[in-house]
């Protein structure tokens, strides 16, 4: 086992790892059928939004039913910015910092707050956002919603839209990932992580509670406007459905059944929310609630710790009969490469922008 | 001295694993790369000469699941049946064998557009799908495919613009064609009448009034006096039907008759729906029960304010009094307003008339499904229970009594028809 570790740790495998997941990103979308494409880059889309959860769920212990309201809203802002031919990266920081905004002042008022209040607070964003996107109808289409096709792959690149769509979802999805792996890794993530477990001794620590609860509630809202752009990029149209209670629901149930507090555990969560509902089409397109509902059941009772926490699990099954599971080796570099990415991404402002915060 | 190495193994090893993976993209999707809009000569998928495939994606669960359920359990009944005929004879001469392949879509959009993904390349066209952001998602990616979207479950006006959507076709007239049938029968009555509008938060209220407002422009003896409107999620109107009975309104139009069918407008529409249709008299023991309908409203529905009379004796439970305009309303002495409107629409939309006596039972019948009254065959009951007081036999007052507090259970069609049969 320890040479496993051992093996893992040697920085030519983690590079190698590394290099081979870059690699998979940019010829993966060549290769694939369409629809895999496309669900690939779903997956992505629902994957950052459940990144920002388990930021202030997973790593600072914050219940928020409010996440799919920043999704709406990046999505109603890039629609609209879009709409109104803004050049697209401008779209795309509004997209980030509108959401960021609002989760802001939502959070300075929630986070005072103390436990379970502010799930309460925070259950109140979906619910005012559906009614709020059917009469600000200028702005939103009204509950007809509003198209933004945007991301059509342009000519030079010979690409199709579906390969062009996924490269932009992983491009983006991927810095997401970075950035926020090295948040929570980092000092940050360690006053995430004391603010979870225990807020007098944070208090006692000089950290303040109160700051890094806003913070990680406002990282969780641009992760939610994040992905909010990125599904218009591959869905294109945002509607008041799309900010539907019931969502908020389903991806808090994605980052627990992907894995609470965990990077890798977010993406999980995404193919969760994604898969799971197409597979249950699959197996009886009138059964998919029961089926979901089953699904669910079943990953909570096996695996507690969620998705994530299956190769532990084997590798522990493996320990016990004193060997190691061929996959959990093959599993041991790919988790390590995704630490050997700090080095190659340093902090950037945006992140030390958010300190102000 | 060791990293340098490293990392020339390591860019090799980036370098080896290009190649190889550029190799393979190379080989991937060549037979279509070359020519992405020749796709004329390639046959339609979905459809042979013996077999054509049409996909639905519409809910199948969630809050909207009961017509999204009927719609698909409607259509695989009726081309299973026409299959095992033989199948359907297509206007180019072959005979062919319709199969469905349907999907959930939760009414999620998202969902809606996966579902598409998922079944473009296997259907001909796409079908019968329910709600007006489930079938926008993917209108756009539709055309740009040439995947048809036809004979779809919604309202929206942007799927009947050929040249806004030249691959789509709605099913369901649009909801301002509809409101606008209920502005003209308005208009077209005798008499001054105040309108107390209360409409859906959404396309379909606001199509429905935008209708109704258009076809009443030039009529001077209609009035709008008040407009409000309830979420299609909400479970109580009282507020809103109190406040619009304050208004003193003879009318009360509302886009109602289809929330009773869209799920979660179930508990809506049973209050407005016998706000209208089945208001009890003060002292009724049985009124009040099944139903909350403000008092107010009584006296408003009722000729403008008037008091309705106790109701006393073997007669209980038939209306006494009805309000002024209704009566007046041509044509159709003592049916009550929303069956004029069932009608009517009934009448336009098929092509019935009303003075032939096969065609008018016919829509008393479309009448009193639309109530709720699943499975009534004698829809002359409707008329004889209001207006002739006929001794109501067994299966009679049953259904009254369904009537009365199952309007309540009208999500659930099933319960109705089972107690009724």
């Amino acid at each position: 086992m320890s040479a496993i570790a051992a093996f893992a740790q040697k920085p030519w495998v983690r590079w190698t790892g590394v290099a081979l997941i870059v690699v998979l990103a940019i010829v993966l979308p060549l290769i694939l059928p369409e629809l895999a494409n496309t669900t690939i880059a779903r997956v992505g889309v629902f994957a950052v939004a459940v990144l920002g959860l388990n930021v202030v769920m997973g790593y600072t212990g914050q219940v928020s039913l409010g996440q799919i309201f920043f999704v709406g809203l990046g999505a109603y802002v890039t629609a609209y910015g879009v709409g109104q031919g803004w050049n697209i990266l401008l779209v795309f920081v509004l997209a980030c910092l509108i959401p960021a905004a609002v989760g802001l002042l939502v959070a300075l008022a929630a986070a005072r707050l103390g436990g379970l209040a502010i799930a309460m607070v925070t259950i109140a964003l979906p619910i005012v956002g559906v009614p709020l996107a059917k009469r600000l109808s200028e702005f939103t289409g009204g509950s007809e919603g509003v198209s933004a096709r945007f991301s059509a792959a342009p000519a030079w690149t010979g690409l199709y839209d579906d390969q062009w769509q996924l490269y932009i979802v992983l491009l983006v999805g991927g810095i997401s990932f970075l950035l926020t792996r090295n948040l929570v890794r980092g000092k940050y993530g360690r006053a995430f992580a004391i603010v979870k477990d225990n807020e007098s001794v944070a208090g006692s620590m000089g950290i303040s509670p109160y700051r890094y609860k806003v913070l990680a509630f406002t990282v969780a809202s641009l992760l939610g406007g994040v992905s909010g752009f990125l599904y218009m990029v591959v869905i294109q149209y945002t509607s008041p459905e799309t900010l539907n209670f019931g969502h908020s629901i389903t991806l808090l149930a994605s980052m627990v059944i992907g894995g609470a507090g965990s990077i890798i555990g977010s993406l999980l969560g995404g193919a969760y929310y994604v898969l799971v509902p197409q597979l249950t089409n699959l197996i009886d397109p009138g059964l998919t609630a029961v089926l979901q509902g089953a699904i669910l059941l079943a990953v909570l009772f096996l695996l507690p710790g969620g998705l994530v926490s299956l190769p532990r699990l084997w590798r522990r099954a493996g320990r016990r009969r004193g060997d190691v599971s061929p996959r959990a080796a093959a599993s041991a570099p790919v988790a390590a490469s995704a630490s050997a990415d700090v080095s190659i991404h340093p902090p950037t402002e945006s992140q030390e922008g958010r300190q102000d915060t | 001295m060791s990293t340098h190495r490293t990392r020339l193994r390591a860019m090799s090893v980036v370098a080896g694993i290009g190649i190889v993976a550029l190799l393979v993209a190379g080989c991937a999707r060549g037979g279509d790369s070359g020519s992405p809009s020749g796709g004329t000569s390639a046959p339609s998928p979905g459809i042979t000469d013996t077999s054509i495939t049409l996909g639905i994606t519409t809910p199948l669960s969630g809050p909207t699941a009961g017509p999204g359920t009927c719609t698909v359990a409607g259509i695989t009944a009726y081309f299973g049946a026409k299959n095992a005929d033989g199948g359907v004879k297509f206007g180019d001469g072959k005979t062919r064998k319709v199969e469905i392949k349907a999907l959930d879509d939760a009414y999620d959009p998202q969902k809606a557009a996966a579902n598409y993904d998922q079944l473009k390349d296997s259907v001909f066209a796409m079908t019968a799908g329910l709600g007006t952001p489930t079938n926008r998602a993917w209108r756009e990616a539709a055309i740009a495919d040439k995947v048809p979207q036809v004979l779809i479950q919604t309202g929206d006006p942007i799927f009947s613009d050929s040249t806004q959507s030249p691959w789509q076709l709605g099913f369901v007239p649009i909801y301002q064609n509809e409101g606008a049938a209920f502005g003209k029968l308005l208009a077209a009555s005798s008499g001054e009448h105040k309108v107390a509008i209360l409409s859906q938060n959404d396309d379909y209220g606001k199509g429905y009034v935008e209708g109704f407002k258009s076809a009443i422009k030039d009529a001077s003896n209609i009035k709008i006096v008040k407009e409000l409107t309830y979420e299609a999620t909400d479970t109580s109107v009282d507020a809103q039907l109190t406040e619009l009975a304050g208004t003193g309104a003879d009318v009360d139009h509302a886009a109602r008759d289809l929330v009773a069918a869209e799920g979660p407008g179930a508990q809506v529409a049973a209050q407005l729906v016998p706000s209208v249709e089945h208001v009890q008299p003060e002292g009724d023991p049985r009124a009040g029960r099944g139903v909350r309908v403000p008092r107010r409203l009584h006296g408003v529905i009722r000729e403008g304010g008037r008091k309705p009379r106790v109701c006393k004796g073997p007669r209980c439970g038939q209306v006494p009094g009805r309000p002024q305009a209704v009566r007046e309303l041509p044509r159709h002495p003592g049916v009550p307003a929303l069956l004029v409107e069932l009608h009517d629409r009934r009448h336009a939309r098929a092509g019935l008339r009303e003075d032939d006596p096969a065609d008018a039972r016919r829509l008393h019948e479309a009448a009193a499904h639309d109530l709720g009254l699943h499975g009534t065959s004698d829809a002359r009951w409707h008329v004889g229970r209001h207006d002739e007081g006929r001794p109501a036999g067994r299966l009679d007052r049953h259904r009254a009594e369904v009537q009365r507090q199952g309007l309540r259970e009208r999500g659930d069609l099933r319960m109705t028809t089972a107690s009724l049969t």
